[in-house]
Order: C-alpha cells, then sequence, then structure tokens
C-alpha cells in the first residue's frame, strides 16, 4: 500500500526532503513506518518528533491504510 | 480578512490589532474585552542575538486544531467572541506572532479564557520556527511546557 509522507521544521531539513511516498506492507503499523523512515534517513535516529496521520496526533501503535497522510512533527514552536 | 482565518503571512501589525477590536465592536452582548500578544524576544545565544523567528506550520492540521481551540474556549467560558492570529513566515524581534482576542458579557472570564487559549496554542498547534541569529545561523525553536 502506498502512503503520503510529510516532513516538518527540523526533520524536513534533516531529511532533505518536505514531502515523498513510501510502499508499505499491508496493516503496517505507524512504529513499522517509523523504522524504515529512520532507515530512508539515518538522521531522523537523532532528532525528535512525534506523528500525524491524516491530521491528527497517532501513536505508534496505529495500523496504516492506503493512502494514509503521514506528517512527522517537529516540537511545536506556536506563539 | 476572512473570519476565521488564523493565519497571517509575517507579523501582526497594530493595524490588523486594532481591525480585530473593531471586528468586536458589533458584539453589543459583550461587556468585557481581553488579550494576549506574543513578541518575539532577542534572547541571545552564544553572544549573538535572535533577529527574527521564521515560521512554518502544518496549514490544514493547524487550521483544525485553531477551530478546536476556538470552539472549545467559546463554549467552555461562554464567551462571545474568539479571535486568534498567528504568524507564518519571518518575524522580527519586536514585533508580534501571536495574539489572541476574547470577548465576554463580563471580565472574568476572559482572563481564564485567554490563558486556556494561548496554552492551548503553544502545545497542540503545528507551528514550527527558526530562530535567526545576527551571524546568520539558526536554532530551532521549542516550546518550553
Amino acid at each position: 500500500m502506498r502512503i503520503q509522507l510529510l516532513y516538518f521544521g527540523r526533520v524536513a531539513e534533516v531529511a532533505a526532503v518536505s514531502e515523498e511516498y513510501m510502499e508499505l506492507m499491508p496493516d503496517s503499523t505507524l512504529d513499522h513506518l517509523n523504522q524504515q523512515l529512520q532507515t530512508r534517513h539515518p538522521g531522523l535516529k537523532t532528532l525528535q518528533y512525534h506523528f500525524a496521520v491524516n491530521e491528527t496526533m497517532a501513536k505508534h501503535t496505529i495500523r496504516l491504510k492506503e493512502n494514509d497522510c503521514v506528517a512527522l512533527l517537529p516540537p511545536f514552536a506556536g506563539g | 480578512m476572512d473570519k476565521h482565518s488564523f493565519l497571517i503571512q509575517g507579523p501582526i501589525t497594530p493595524d490588523l490589532i486594532a481591525s480585530c477590536y473593531v471586528r468586536l465592536a458589533h458584539k453589543t452582548d459583550a461587556g468585557a474585552h481581553n488579550s494576549f500578544a506574543g513578541q518575539v524576544r532577542a534572547d541571545k545565544m552564544d553572544g549573538h542575538a535572535v533577529t527574527a523567528i521564521d515560521y512554518s506550520v502544518y496549514e490544514p492540521m493547524a487550521h483544525s486544531v485553531f477551530s478546536q481551540i476556538r470552539e472549545a474556549a467559546l463554549q467552555q467560558f461562554g464567551l462571545q467572541e474568539v479571535i486568534i492570529l498567528h504568524s507564518i513566515g519571518k518575524v522580527k524581534a519586536g514585533e508580534i506572532g501571536l495574539f489572541v482576542l476574547v470577548a465576554s458579557k463580563h471580565r472574568k472570564p476572559t482572563f481564564d479564557a485567554i490563558r486556556f487559549v494561548v496554552e492551548e496554542i503553544k502545545a497542540k498547534v503545528p507551528v514550527f520556527g527558526k530562530e535567526i541569529l545576527s551571524n546568520h545561523h539558526f536554532v530551532w525553536k521549542k516550546n518550553r511546557t
């Protein structure tokens, strides 16, 4: 299944990408995705970030679906 | 300015802040306004001052979280209006990057509502800030809890 990835702030800078797509095995969790992302972009291992799936904050245990949009969000700095 | 747009390109100017108060003039059931403004601070890092913050945002998620915070504040504190403006792009030291204005029948709920809205924004809205230093280096900003 194909998912969309969005990178922001320091995460985008370290991964040197702001948007890309990835093929995952069906029923993959966010944790599986994270392991693959850290292989693709080793710099991520040094960073603090959270995930949002389809614009909602999500835990690592959730299962992803075809066409989900996963955002990697570094610490917030609003205000 | 759209009533429910939350993001402003560049700093939140005094004119923009004045226009927020003008928008409340027809809310004649309100008797109290309260506001918060977040100003970019010229912190020093290794002897170099912060000259600006360059804000970026996950726009669709930020819009929905700002809306949720606004709705929660309206209900929880029984407010007449909540206006939230946050900058995207570059805001220089001394300029305003966040402005919150609440209106209520009486003064007391406005104090609690302002604190609620500002703390919720800091904790939940996906906004990212790059602090630009006087030597042109930069540091990614992280909110204190």
